[in-house]
């Protein structure tokens, strides 16, 4: 009797095994696709990724996207060679929230990211690089992280994982303290960092902090592995202090470089703002002054790109150039003496919130194209899920660059507007109100709303690209600037975080 | 046809030389013997067909179930423990020193060109020499992306024709090494998926996860066929194979569970198949027990050189020419660590019947355990929990935190599953292969023999790296080689 049954049950099987062979017949477009392997989470193509994020470089800084001044070979060469976006965006036009976005593909108001000098990294939202580490990468960095306060006696504390398994941390090259690799370095070969600042007023290139962050990206792009690699290569530079090593200032013709967008008037309207902090004060440089601050400011840069080179060459010779895909960017720009003003700060001027954008991977990407849409640095995190073959968690508020990249869709076109916010109210005092602002920018028009103030700003961007005049009160802008509130506010609120899903109808 | 014609003088001119074989080394990765011939359901046509004109060994092992391990140990010819390759070499695991005598030392001196296609991976690289490899940096590496495998072949054609002496050219595959991708360029032109196949036998667990690995698993061993047909049609072609020795070898078992990282059947066990081109010999099975240590004293014996005397191993040789070859009654393996999550030090004897495997370290729980459910295999202790029986089940937990001995019936229990250490009836068996573990522990300078050892050891690598285990060196050469006098110079 029971050898009937087994015998049944065979006969069952059998029937089954036919009906779900045919069925698979049907499917065998799908192989690959849906059979992927479940150990390796990565796209079998997935590149190294090479993310260059220099710190507080404006936008028009490199020389084949029109900066006819700095020296910068290498960079010209990732423009001709990759994809440039001309209109991209810093999410806060200062480190901590600016790299809490980029690196999470979320505004920092969303992950409660929003201060520079934050007691700590708030884990709402995972790092890409932690994804990435959890899919098969091993990510490394040099330079900064700058998520959380980073103060000499009061050193960053990394969040609970942030996917980095080589972390050669250096907040910034001047900075005190043990947390600082970079001093210590130099400190063991018996080089005191700080003594030589002292002495010669800058450090010599053999010594630089941008030299020791491309030192270090080299070792790791040297090590031999069977895995794909993220390289985050923060350098501080060029960030202020403006001190390039002698040599690379001595390039330039101080007298024959331009001067920054400035003028007289600046002093008052710009002036207006004095009490929303923090921002340096409108005044009126001299044009020496002007000048040599631009050449000091791009010569670090020159310095960057003279180090890019060697890193791209160690790709080139450890056989990884074809496979890796290389962003340039910078976490926000500095006003450089644009309308009197210097560094960065609650301020939403082109010079501090448009940063480079490079992507370069001629291997799949798009070549010598450069693209007018208006990009967040927040897409970058869904571009790199997208190339690498990652899902992409439906909260994520940036949007992928890939159709862009890859050619497919008009380079032109991407998002109707760009948003930049700045909560940062650390160091009240009663003389002056804290900073709350966010920017809203189209292709037309910037706005820019100081919360908690009367005034704001309205700038025509193809009237007034320099953004000389503020048209807030202007009543033929009035219906404009009603309309562009509206679509802040909206886009404001629906970045709100608005906490766990819904599970049930009530 | 110039260099046909010069190839010819020169061999004229060059004179009779004794004619010593050329040796073609395939080495696929992350494979059991789970092909056509050893009886998988799938079909292996060309490494059946290498079978049928060679010697099939039916019980092949490495010494430790790890890619690097299991290299620096065939090109060796030593236990990990004795070269120090105890680790992957991406984890920076090297041997403790560069003048360890391999096989590519010693072919090279004898006058053979030595060539390597694919992945070394083993630290220090200059302690091997390779008078030629392919200029693609693709083909120099472990290529797990599984770019331009019909490269392989002819780079290996162009080696092989341009070689005037006998050659050495050891080819390295990357099939199967994770990612279990289910079709590259077309190979195989069938995937098969879950519904195909059963899971892997020793796992004992068969739900659709685990056939859907199995079947991947399978498609991976079907493209690797697929190239070694390609490899031996392109030796044919060169008309060199009549004096040529094809060894083929899988470097350890399936990255599977149970299997690579493990003293188990699946982490050991592997196929070997050597057919010499010189001889017509017929399809032969040899089911004595043999190691990958054997492969360089055969290599040595295959080029007429003498075999010195401190290797552990033996050549294979006689079983080649159609002799009994030495019977090995008990063969070693062992286990220190792979990468830095899962270091578990383990020493193990099999007879023809038992094995014995010494957890040194029983008070500590096995890291990689969770580690590979978690990261490698991605299953959890919840699916073996409902797809298991609970025997199976129970042993599966007893991974984590082994008791100090296993002691396995093969013959009764193959899986390994039945842990007969503290049954009364085989307490004997139990003394017997306890003291000839520790008698080839004393014989081959085991510095784990000190528990201490193995124990700081395993503390370093637990210890070693950040948070995110960066890869900096483990510091075990200060404990187990202190005096660099672990092999004895030949």
């Amino acid at each position: 009797m029971k050898s009937i049954l087994k015998y049944c049950l065979f006969i069952a099987i059998i029937g089954c095994c036919r009906e779900i062979n045919a069925q698979k017949k049907i499917n065998q477009t799908d192989v690959g696709k849906n059979w992927d392997a479940p150990f390796i989470k990565v796209n079998n193509d997935a590149p190294n990724i090479l993310w260059i994020c220099t710190d507080q470089q404006r936008w028009n800084t490199i020389g084949a996207l029109g900066n006819p001044f700095v020296k910068t070979p290498n960079l010209d060469k990732l423009v001709k060679e990759g994809v440039s976006f001309n209109y991209g965006f810093c999410q806060a036009p200062f480190c901590t929230a600016s790299r809490a976005s980029f690196l999470t593909g979320m505004y920092a108001s969303t992950i409660h990211a929003t201060k520079n000098g934050a007691a700590e990294w708030p884990e709402a939202a995972p790092l890409i690089t932690k994804t990435l580490k959890d899919a098969g990468y091993e990510c490394g960095l040099a330079g900064k992280l700058h998520l959380s306060t980073a103060m000499a006696n009061r050193p960053e504390k990394r969040p609970v994982d942030d996917g980095y398994q080589v972390f050669h941390y250096s907040h910034s090259p001047y900075q005190g303290g043990n947390s600082n690799e970079y001093i210590r370095h130099f400190k063991e070969k018996g080089i005191d960092i700080l003594a030589l600042k002292q002495e010669l007023g800058y450090v010599p290139t053999p010594y630089h902090q941008t030299t020791w962050c491309a030192d270090k990206a080299i070792d790791f792009i040297k090590e031999k592995r069977e895995w794909p690699w993220l390289f985050s290569l923060n350098f501080y530079d060029p960030h202020s202090p403006l001190d390039p090593p002698q040599e690379y200032l001595d390039r330039y013709v101080v007298d024959e470089i331009w001067n920054p967008a400035f003028r007289d008037s600046d002093l008052k309207e710009k002036g207006v703002f004095n009490e929303v902090m923090f921002q340096s004060k409108p005044r009126k440089y001299t044009e020496s002054e002007q000048k040599l601050m631009l050449a000091k400011y791009w010569a670090q840069i020159d310095l960057i790109d003279e180090n890019l080179g060697r890193v791209i060459t160690a790709l080139e010779a450890t056989g990884q150039l074809e496979n890796t895909m290389i962003i340039f960017t910078s976490d926000h720009g500095d006003m450089t003496g644009d309308h009197g003003l210097i560094n960065k700060g609650c301020r939403f001027y082109e010079g501090l919130v448009r940063v480079p954008l490079i992507i370069w991977y001629p291997e799949k990407f798009a070549q010598n194209l450069q693209s007018d849409a208006l990009v967040e640095l927040i897409d970058l995190v869904p571009t790199i899920l997208d190339v690498t073959g990652l899902p992409k968690d439906q909260k994520l508020q940036g949007k992928s660059l890939l159709p862009i990249l890859t050619g497919k869709v008009d380079a032109n076109v991407h998002k109707s507007f760009v948003r930049s916010e700045f909560y940062d109210e650390g160091m009240i005092s009663k003389n002056h109100l804290y900073g709350f602002a966010t920017m809203f920018r189209t292709k037309e028009f910037k706005l820019v709303s100081y919360h908690g103030h009367e005034k704001g700003e309205l700038f025509d961007l193809t009237k007034d690209p320099d953004e000389f005049t503020n048209l807030w009160d202007d009543p033929r802008y009035t219906e404009i600037r009603f309309k562009l509130l509206k679509q802040s506010f909206d886009a404001t609120v629906f970045a709100i975080d608005t906490g766990p899903e819904k599970l049930g109808r009530y | 046809m110039f260099q046909i014609i010069l190839s010819i003088f020169i061999a004229i001119l060059s004179g009779p030389e004794p004619e010593r074989p050329n040796i073609l080394f395939i080495v696929s990765e992350d494979n059991g013997p789970e092909l056509g011939c050893y009886g998988a359901p799938i079909k292996t046509p060309n490494l059946d067909a290498l079978a049928a004109r060679g010697v099939l060994f039916e019980k092949a092992f490495v010494p430790q179930a790890g890619c690097s391990q299991s290299r620096a140990s065939f090109l060796t010819g030593l236990y990990p423990h004795q070269n120090g390759q105890i680790g992957l070499a991406t984890w920076k695991y090297s041997m403790y020193e560069q003048d360890i005598p391999n096989v590519t030392k010693s072919l090279h001196k004898a006058g053979y060109t030595t060539g390597i296609i694919g992945k070394l991976h083993v630290n220090p690289e200059d302690a091997f020499v390779f008078d030629w490899q392919p200029e693609d940096v693709d083909l120099r590496g472990s290529n797990f992306k599984r770019k331009k495998l019909n490269k392989y072949i002819s780079e290996a054609t162009a080696f092989m024709t341009q070689s005037h002496k006998p050659f050495y050219l050891q080819v390295n595959f990357p099939d199967a090494h994770e990612p279990f991708l289910p079709q590259v360029d077309g190979v195989p032109t069938r995937p098969l998926n879950w519904q195909n196949v059963e899971a892997l036998p020793y796992m004992e667990i068969n739900d659709s996860t685990l056939r859907q690995q199995t079947a991947d698993y399978y498609n991976c061993l079907m493209r690797l066929d697929k190239y070694v047909g390609d490899l031996l049609d392109a030796l044919e072609k060169t008309g060199k194979s009549k004096n040529t020795i094809v060894v083929y070898i899988g470097d350890h078992g399936a990255d599977l569970l149970r299997g690579k990282r493990t003293c188990y059947e699946g982490g050991l066990r592997i196929p070997m198949i050597i057919a010499d081109g010189r001889s017509n010999s017929t399809s032969k099975r040899d089911s004595n027990m043999v190691s990958t240590l054997d492969l360089y004293p055969t290599f040595l014996s295959l080029a007429g050189l003498k075999i010195p005397e401190y290797l552990p191993g033996v050549s294979l040789e006689p079983s080649l020419n159609g002799e009994e070859g030495e019977v090995r009654k008990y063969l070693f393996a062992e286990y220190h660590t792979h990468s830095n999550h899962d270091p578990y030090p383990q020493r193990c004897v099999r007879n023809e019947r038992y094995k014995l495997i010494h957890n040194l370290l029983p008070e500590v729980e096995n890291p990689g355990f969770n580690y590979t459910l978690d990261h490698v295999v991605q299953y959890t202790e919840n699916d073996i929990r409902k797809n298991a029986d609970s025997t199976i089940w129970k042993a599966y937990i007893n991974m984590k935190k082994p008791q100090e001995f296993e002691l396995y019936d093969l013959e009764n229990d193959p899986h390994e599953f039945n842990n007969l250490a503290d049954a009364s009836n085989h307490l004997e068996t139990l003394e017997l292969m306890k003291s000839k573990l520790l008698e080839w522990q004393k014989q081959t300078n085991d510095p784990m023999i000190d528990h201490e050892i193995a124990r700081k050891v395993f503390d370093a690598i637990n210890t070693t790296g950040t948070r995110e285990k960066e890869r900096t060196m483990v510091p075990y050469f200060d404990w187990m080689y202190p005096e660099k006098m672990v092999w004895k110079r030949p």
